[in-house]
């Protein structure tokens, strides 16, 4: 565990094979036993995705939310688009099972503003998705750090100027981690570069920076050339590079190994000198990683 | 001469400056641009596709390789063309509407691209009505369609509901993406459905090759 790292429990969501079948069997007690795990492992929120049922099953995800409640007493992330299951949530969450603590939105984009209305349920925190922004009304996907934190100002001050008693701190900004394993437009040092950047704004002081850790390494081998594990430390050495400047929360998976890693690290080494490095260059870099030819 | 063995060997291996290389030797000593691609360039990537799937090789490795067959083609494009050569099968690609998501799309394409598939790729968030419109465009044999969102899985529904509405006898749909399974694909009325990008390509074939396609 890593201080000032707020970890999100990601395990909730049937993107993992082995939640999958809990989720479509709408196993309570399965669920409710991952939530238990991820809270005693450390998480600070839990995310409840339950797939794409939830849309026309309002009434199991609120079931979900409850019995979760009954046995942690962490708050809850909402991870939908949809603003009928959000809705749906906040109707059931109970912070007084979570310590009085608010549960968070994941999340807003420019071009679904309106779903930041659910507020008027309960008090929440809120996932700014900075990814996209809105252009003439066509959702398009940022290029540059820069557009990132453009995006981001602009819809954190746009969030606390409009009348939903948020402040900074309920913010956080996703500023969108690709897999490496395909980065061959620099899209990890841009991620860096644009936490770097929203958390440098004065204007946005308080606020939190956000990623999905566990899409940066996928689609790799499991071990490194050195024998040890590659995929939590190719995550740990982002965290080594990104938490200076000011990433404090992820999406992960509680009880990983996650570190900060010496400079000397292999694999830290290898991840530096790949995200400075450009196009076919910075996969051939993330190869010597794993493979001697 | 080169042989079109080490061809399909420098390609799985990404070697783009052998691969050139190689396949203009081949055609300086009077190879057909036809067979330097189906007995050179293609074999190489099934090579990696099939090292892929048996977990040999990664993504980083396909994309690499891909690459190579690319810079090979700088050479035999222009000859396939002036002699009228064009892809057996066309493809239409894309990620579906409310869905920005494009690395396993674009892999798809890859891999297709390097089975000499001639592969439309309209991006992400494309909206059912732009899927139709270029397969009727192109002359589609199949649409691929991917998602990553469990939300956006249920976009693939109504997706496929209109191509069986547009009347485009013979053509293929398939579905993937890391939250799609054989069963939904099975579902929602897919033709098929892969769980990579190396499977992508089998199944692409068997589903074209097993159907006549009218045209």
């Amino acid at each position: 565990m890593i201080d000032k790292l707020t970890i999100i429990g990601e395990r909730i969501n049937p993107g993992f094979a082995s939640s999958k079948a809990l989720l479509e069997n709408q196993d309570i007690k399965g669920i409710q036993a991952l939530a238990v795990s991820q809270a005693q492992k450390g998480a600070a929120y839990l995310t409840i995705n339950v797939g794409e049922s939830a849309m026309e099953n309002l009434d199991f995800i609120q079931e979900v939310v409850q019995a979760i409640q009954a046995v942690v007493d962490v708050p809850l992330a909402f991870d939908y688009p949809h603003i009928s299951v959000q809705e749906a949530c906040l109707k059931v969450y109970d912070p007084a099972k979570a310590r009085g603590r608010k549960p968070i939105i994941n999340s807003v984009t420019e071009l679904r503003w309106n779903m930041l209305d659910v507020l008027k349920i309960q008090p929440a925190k809120v996932v700014l998705m900075a990814s996209e922004r809105l252009e003439s009304g066509e959702e398009i996907s940022n290029q540059y750090a820069t557009q990132i934190a453009d995006t981001a100002r602009r819809m954190a001050l746009r969030v606390v100027n409009e009348d939903y008693n948020l402040t900074m701190d309920d913010l956080i900004v996703d500023v969108s981690l690709c897999p490496i394993a395909t980065d061959t437009e620099a899209q990890t040092r841009r991620a860096i570069e644009s936490i770097r950047l929203i958390n440098n704004d004065p204007d946005l002081r308080g606020i939190h920076t956000l990623v999905g850790l566990s899409n940066l390494a996928v689609m790799l081998p499991k071990d490194a050339l050195d024998g040890q594990r590659l995929g939590v430390r190719i995550e740990s050495a982002f965290l080594t590079m990104a938490m200076p400047y000011g990433l404090d929360v992820i999406l992960g998976t509680p009880g990983r190994d996650y570190r900060i890693l010496p400079d000397n690290d292999f694999v830290m080494q290898g991840v530096k000198q790949a995200i400075d490095l450009e196009g076919f260059e910075t996969l051939e870099r993330v190869q010597q990683l794993y493979r001697r030819d | 001469m080169a042989e079109l063995e080490t061809l399909s060997d420098v390609v799985s291996r990404g070697n783009r400056a052998e691969a050139k290389k190689i396949t203009q030797e081949l055609i300086d000593a009077g190879m057909a641009p036809g067979e330097v691609l189906d007995r050179g360039l293609i074999p190489g990537m099934k090579i990696i596709g099939d090292k892929f799937k048996n977990n040999q090789a990664f993504v980083p490795e396909m994309l690499i390789a891909a690459r190579a067959m690319k810079e090979a083609m700088i050479v035999l494009e222009p000859l396939l063309l002036g002699q009228g050569i064009t892809p057996k099968y066309t493809a239409v690609i894309g990620t579906v509407q409310g869905d920005l998501h494009d690395i396993g799309k674009n892999l798809v394409a890859l891999m297709w691209k390097g089975a000499n598939i001639g592969v439309v790729d309209l991006g992400t968030n494309v909206t059912p009505a732009k899927f139709i419109e270029a397969a009727r465009e192109h002359k589609a044999h199949i649409i691929g369609m991917s998602a990553l969102l469990t939300t956006t899985m249920t976009i693939m529904q109504a997706t496929i509901q209109g191509i069986r509405q547009a009347n485009l006898p013979g053509l293929k749909v398939m579905v993937g993406g890391a939250p799609v399974t054989q069963e939904f694909a099975d579902r929602i009325g897919a033709d098929g459905f892969a769980a990579d990008a190396a499977t992508a390509v089998e199944r692409a074939l068997a589903l074209i090759e097993n159907t006549p396609v009218q045209v």
